[in-house]
């Protein structure tokens, strides 16, 4: 079978969640993975892709960063045989809205059923539960796992039932009933109310948690629970099925881009130079991990953009890096593009840095609200380079190498500039 | 070595400034288990570098009650022979966490370090900020600038710096059962010290064997009545000492335990706050955390106050010079005249035995007189006890306390946690290495 070549949208607006993609694709051998930032999407890079992931995180801050141009260049990946998968934020992106700059981005007629006029009374009143929306109201009746049943539409003859987490997604009413692959079927114990339970089995139940919009040769998977969990693996193989029956089904089939397009010069590194590298990978983010830890014992919660982003964040980061280290370091080659190195380095110390900043200024009652948000935004440029270098690395000793594609090597500008510019 | 292990040895060359990681062969945890059999073994291997040898037990860290010691093995500059000092508190557990078993520092630095050990990294670290601060400075401005409060220190103060013959290597902020001078080996090696951090895990071999074995142990261990009864006073009373109860209540803050230790083998003495609050102090210093026993009964019999005696142990721990000489040693009356008197003191610490252990763990049975009788036999006993307890990790002076931590049920854990066969032979032959 040719492994598809899919795209992480890792990017400004994105939460940690686009990092249980990438362990769900690791599990399913998938190690053709391409980590993206708005800018990828805007240079339309994406057209080398067989799957676009965009993952949870701040609807609005996604589609700000992937702008018009973004927006343009998904509708015409998918129109060319490509399969858009969204999640939780990523599912609300490409749905119909009027709001700016959501309107760059009316892809698909489905409406969302947790859309409400009046500001909802909410039994557990967090700011989890409610965003505003223009002059109405996304609210969020129910949070954790949630269980879902799949539709005829889906596997005709007999439908299954599997549990994934519910962290702010939608349920959905689609143009077409038949675009819909599951519903929400009903709660479980571990299901948390934010509203009164006949406002959330009226918002949810019955209708769409999980849609297939098919739009000319492509299609858009949306999610409104989080079906990548590391921990609903029934959930998760929903995702590698839809990925692998989308791959054999297209009409033009998408084959493998692993042959075509070579972008860039990739270095084999070895020895001295490869030792140092992973040395200085695991240094800092030893160091990182153990202010972050300390973090944790703080109270203290960041709302950066329309996320509340707590301590416990930035471990989630650290941590898929960190358990992926042993594994780098057993290869005796690494496979790194230019400027690689020094991406990483750079990061990984500059993170330790704000990181001890941080915990000094909220050791001394200060504002770290801009610290915050630049050590989110270093773990984004980190995490995306450091999985560069793993997949590239694990890929090439799987003996699936042929061309992977570095996002970084093929753009002029990218996040990481952006992202250290702002900091000097 | 794959289980209860790091599988790492760390060998720093302060000459060159060089880091090398070798792995720990299984081979040699067969023929020497761990502790004190192997840092033995490492001082021998890199003596013509005059070596520091850190290492942990083969059984620190894990569910055997009271897993909690590490060791330094070194030569005492002060007695010349190859001494080796537990690691106490919450240290030597944080040892094996951040990635070595073992650490062999070998040579001396140019210009002062210390060595920043975490999650199985070791930097040599420029030492320029905290060269000539105290122990609690030094500790407080280490756990700063990495931003964590967990992180566990090694340090000496300026009495190690200065070369004294009486400088301690201090835990933290609190002096140690060092004996033997090793922060004067550290000064002259210009190491002021280590900081360790880990988040690592160990494997185990037999994971649901040995977890239930060790709790069968732990349960054994708590049906012991003297586990009604906490901290350093106590062991006094049970040592024969009068009056320490009553003379210590009125400043005895709370009592804390080494890592899985069932009994708390030290005490915190508040000072300069009420004794009896139950939240934490708003003050800087409200107080001194003791864990010797003979340097607090040495400040006693010179009539000082348990206040005054707390202050005295204080200004010790920052200075990092051992208490009990300084008590023993410098003949002044009045706390000012201790303070002043810590670079001129004179004379020598008798070290017990063959001079290998420490004199700070009390030289014969706690509570339990293990069948003992005669000064002979009870020697040979808490030298075996003490090579035993540092081979496989275990707080040394709970070993004194407790029956049920047995040689036997060491070996048995050590097997099951391992996949080795280590038997008493095994034992019997790595202690008489040890003794020489």
């Amino acid at each position: 079978m040719n492994h598809p070549k899919i795209g992480i949208y890792a990017g400004s607006g994105t939460s940690h969640s686009w990092l249980w993609f990438v362990d769900l694709f690791e599990n399913a051998g998938f190690y053709d993975l391409v980590f993206l930032d708005e800018f990828f999407v805007e240079n339309n890079d994406i057209k080398a892709l067989d799957v676009l992931v965009v993952s949870g995180g701040d609807t609005f801050a996604v589609a700000q960063s992937l702008g018009k141009k973004g927006g343009r260049n998904i509708k015409s990946f998918v129109e060319q045989g490509g399969v858009y998968i969204g999640s939780c934020a990523g599912a609300y992106l490409p749905m119909k809205s009027s709001q700016k700059p959501l309107d760059w981005f009316n892809f698909v007629d489905v409406k969302i059923t947790n859309l409400s006029k009046l500001f909802p009374s909410a039994e557990v009143q967090t700011c989890k539960s409610c965003a505003a929306y223009g002059y109405d109201f996304v609210f969020h009746p129910v949070r954790e796992a949630v269980s879902l049943k799949t539709t005829s539409f889906f596997d005709k003859g007999r439908s299954s039932v599997f549990k994934a987490p519910l962290y702010g997604g939608p349920g959905m009413k689609a143009h077409d009933p038949s675009w819909v692959l599951a519903v929400y079927e009903g709660f479980t114990p571990k299901t948390a109310f934010f509203t009164t339970s006949e406002i959330a089995e009226k918002t949810l139940l019955g209708n769409g948690a999980v849609v297939r919009v098919p739009l000319k040769q492509g299609c858009f998977y949306l999610l409104g629970p989080h079906l990548e969990h590391p921990k609903f693996k029934q959930a998760n193989q929903f995702i590698i099925d839809a990925v692998i029956r989308e791959k054999g089904m297209a009409q033009d089939p998408v084959e493998s881009k692993n042959n075509k397009d070579s972008y860039a010069t990739k270095e084999k590194m070895s020895g001295k130079q490869a030792k140092e590298l992973l040395l200085c990978i695991k240094r800092e983010l030893s160091n990182s991990r153990i202010v972050a830890g300390s973090l944790e014992f703080l109270p203290v919660q960041w709302l950066i953009g329309q996320k509340v982003y707590s301590p416990q964040k930035v471990r989630v980061y650290l941590e898929s890096m960190w358990k992926r280290l042993r594994a780098l370091e057993k290869n005796k080659v690494l496979i790194v593009e230019p400027g690689l190195y020094d991406r990483i380095t750079t990061a990984a110390i500059q993170i330790t840095i704000e990181l001890r900043k941080i915990k000094q200024q909220l050791d001394e009652n200060q504002d770290s609200l801009k610290t915050a948000t630049l050590i989110f935004d270093l773990l984004h440029v980190l995490s995306i380079s450091f999985f560069d270098l793993y997949f590239a690395t694990m890929f090439n000793s799987s003996g699936q190498y042929h061309e992977h594609t570095n996002a970084h090597a093929l753009k002029g500008t990218t996040n990481y500039e952006r992202v250290m510019t702002s900091e000097s | 070595m794959e289980y209860l292990s790091t599988d790492k040895i760390l060998v720093i060359d302060l000459n060159a400034a060089q880091v090398e990681e070798e792995e720990l062969d299984e081979s040699l945890v067969q023929e020497k288990i761990g502790g004190i059999g192997i840092t033995k073994y490492l001082y021998d291997k890199y003596k013509e570098d005059d070596p520091i040898v850190i290492g942990t037990g083969l059984l620190t860290g894990t569910t055997y009650p009271a897993s909690a010691s590490a060791q330094i093995t070194a030569k005492s500059p002060v007695t010349g022979k190859v001494c080796h000092c537990p690691v106490i508190y919450k240290l030597g557990v944080e040892i094996k966490y951040s990635g070595f078993d073992y650490i062999v520092v070998k040579g001396r630095s140019e210009s002062p370090v210390y060595l920043w050990i975490h999650d199985g990294v070791a930097d040599i670290s420029d030492a320029a900020d905290v060269w000539g601060k105290d122990v609690w400075e030094s500790t407080d401005a280490l756990r700063k600038f990495v931003g964590d409060d967990l992180l566990q220190t090694m340090m000496i103060g300026p009495a190690g710096e200065k070369g004294s013959d009486y400088a301690q290597v201090c835990y933290n902020h609190w002096t140690s059962p060092d004996r033997f001078g090793f922060g004067k080996l550290f000064g002259s090696k210009n190491l002021k010290g280590f900081a360790f951090r880990g988040m690592g895990l160990i494997e185990i071999a037999e994971p649901e064997d040995y977890v239930e074995h060790s709790l069968e142990i732990l349960k054994a261990v708590k049906e012991n009545s003297f586990l009604e009864k906490k901290g350093i006073a106590h062991i006094l009373t049970a040592l024969g000492e009068e009056g320490v109860e009553e003379w210590i209540e009125s400043v005895t803050h709370r009592h804390s335990a080494d890592y899985f230790t069932p009994y708390a083998t030290n005490t915190a003495l508040f000072l300069d706050e009420d004794p009896g609050l139950l939240e934490e102090s708003k003050k800087d210093e409200p107080g001194v955390l003791v864990s010797d026993i003979y340097a607090l009964l040495g400040f006693k019999k010179m009539g000082f106050s348990a206040v005054d005696a707390g202050r005295a142990l204080k200004a010790c721990a920052k200075y990092g010079i051992d208490p009990f000489a300084v008590a023993d040693l410098c003949g002044k009356i009045t706390l000012e005249e201790i303070k002043n008197s810590f670079d001129t003191i004179s004379g020598a610490v008798a070290i017990p035995g063959r001079g290998l252990f420490t004199p700070w763990c009390p030289t014969g049975p706690i509570f339990n007189d293990f069948g003992l009788s005669g000064e002979d036999e009870i020697m040979a006993w808490w030298e075996r006890r003490q090579a035993v307890s540092m081979i496989f990790g275990i707080q040394p002076i709970f070993s004194l306390m407790c029956p049920e931590l047995t040689e036997e049920s060491m070996l048995e854990l050590a097997s099951q946690g391992t996949g080795l066969e280590l038997t008493r032979e095994t034992l019997d032959a790595v202690i008489d290495k040890i003794f020489g």
